[in-house]
């Protein structure tokens, strides 16, 4: 309360120079010009305060995107309590895998979600829809795959609409790399994109630093080696649907989570 | 420690003290920001926080140098004069400004990024004083 005081009768007082023409008091208030106001009582800081010069500027810019303010905080929380259980974001513990066969992909995911050894939920969904004839699969990170498969989505709609032509899987993997390049692994998303366009059908895996490689089979995730083990084993090029569909069986024989698979193609 | 290699990881501008604090003697929260240590408030804080801030600028200057490679002197520059002269309509300095020709002519219109879904500054709880900063926009401070 008193701090409220003391900022009117200073406010006050300086309308009164105002208005007799000094120029020198008027500084004391700049400080507040570019101030968020949060709070009634801020007080402002004495004349000869270093901070006033930086106030000047128009330091308070607002910024759109990720917010970086409690990093250090949380570093600091960290250091000194070394106790303290710090929320961790949660991975998706998943398998994913896809395949090319001769008129389509098939994409393949578990759907389990596990926090450490706890399984959370049985029946997550972790192939994404992008486009009618494109899906994504997601591993690490549950929020970042989530969210950038959704971002893409959007942006493939948005980009379809523009140019009048459907989407390519080309151009979905390369709008998904360059958003995860741009952060640098820090959105920790396995994604495995997979899909049939007019060039035909295509698979692509992209790794959280951006990298990719266009296969045409591929496993991502916590239970990758299994699933690929299985792969290599019994994949053929240019295979017809039912017998991918039993090398899918296999695979899904072989581990132990339950399954979904999404069967893209000419005939989906 | 390598002195010249925290050069280049320097926050480009000065450090900006928050007068946020209750008493007249006070400028640092101890409570938000912890104790007072001058290689927080110059180094970044995290790896992504320089190339966030500079990220649009970045790419700029690599678009346009390499417009001008391509098609010559003209290209960046008519591109820059439209930017800039789109920049020119704002509304009034505290209230956030709807940018949308320069959306269009980025062609951030079409896409959506984390710009559009996090710290939106059209829904930010904080303002800057609306008379002081028309003063000084007008230079009548």
């Amino acid at each position: 309360m008193t701090g409220a005081s003391h900022a009117l009768r200073k406010g006050e007082s300086e309308r009164e120079k105002r208005q007799t023409g000094q120029e020198g008091c008027l500084t004391e208030n700049l400080a507040l010009a570019f101030l968020p106001r949060r709070w009634s009582h801020v007080d402002p800081q004495p004349l000869d305060h270093p901070a006033h010069l930086e106030m000047l500027k128009p330091a308070f810019e607002l910024r759109r995107g990720f917010s970086f303010e409690n990093c250090q905080r949380n570093a600091s929380l960290e250091r000194v309590l070394p106790g303290l259980r710090i929320p961790q974001a949660h991975k998706t513990g998943t398998t994913i895998a896809g395949l090319v066969f001769r008129d389509g992909v098939i994409l393949g995911a578990d759907t389990r979600a596990t926090n450490d050894s706890v399984v959370i939920d049985k029946s997550c969904e972790k192939i994404h829809f992008i486009a009618p004839k494109i899906y994504c699969c997601g591993a690490g990170v549950a929020a970042d795959a989530e969210m950038t498969t959704r971002m893409a989505a959007s942006n493939m709609e948005l980009h379809s609409l523009s140019t009048g032509r459907e989407p390519r899987v080309a151009t979905v993997t390369r709008v998904i790399r360059q958003t995860l390049f741009r952060y640098r692994g820090h959105v920790g998303a396995s994604l495995i994109v997979g899909g049939v366009d007019l060039t035909g059908p295509q698979l692509y895996s992209v790794h959280p630093h951006g990298s990719y490689s266009r296969l045409p089979f591929t496993a991502l995730g916590s239970g990758q080696d299994a699933a690929l083990a299985v792969l290599e084993d019994r994949f053929q090029p240019n295979m017809k649907r039912t017998i991918s569909a039993k090398v899918w069986t296999a695979w899904r024989s072989q581990s132990s989570g339950p399954f979904e698979a999404e069967g893209g193609g000419n005939g989906k | 420690m390598n002195a010249r290699g925290l050069g280049s990881q320097l926050k480009d501008s000065i450090p900006v003290t928050e007068l946020s604090a209750s008493g007249p003697f006070e400028s640092h929260d101890l409570l938000r920001k912890g104790l007072p240590c001058v290689k927080n408030e110059l180094l970044p804080s995290h790896p992504l926080e320089l190339s966030e801030k500079n990220f649009h600028l970045n790419q700029d200057k690599m678009n346009f140098s390499t417009l001008r490679n391509i098609q010559g002197l003209f290209a960046p520059l008519k591109l820059q004069m439209e930017f800039k002269a789109v920049q020119q309509v704002q509304r009034l300095p505290f209230l956030p400004s709807s940018n949308l020709s320069l959306d269009i002519l980025r062609g951030n219109d079409e896409t959506i990024g984390f710009e559009d879904i996090l710290n939106d500054p059209s829904q930010s709880e904080l303002m800057g004083e609306p008379h002081l900063m028309v003063e000084y926009k007008l230079g009548l401070l």
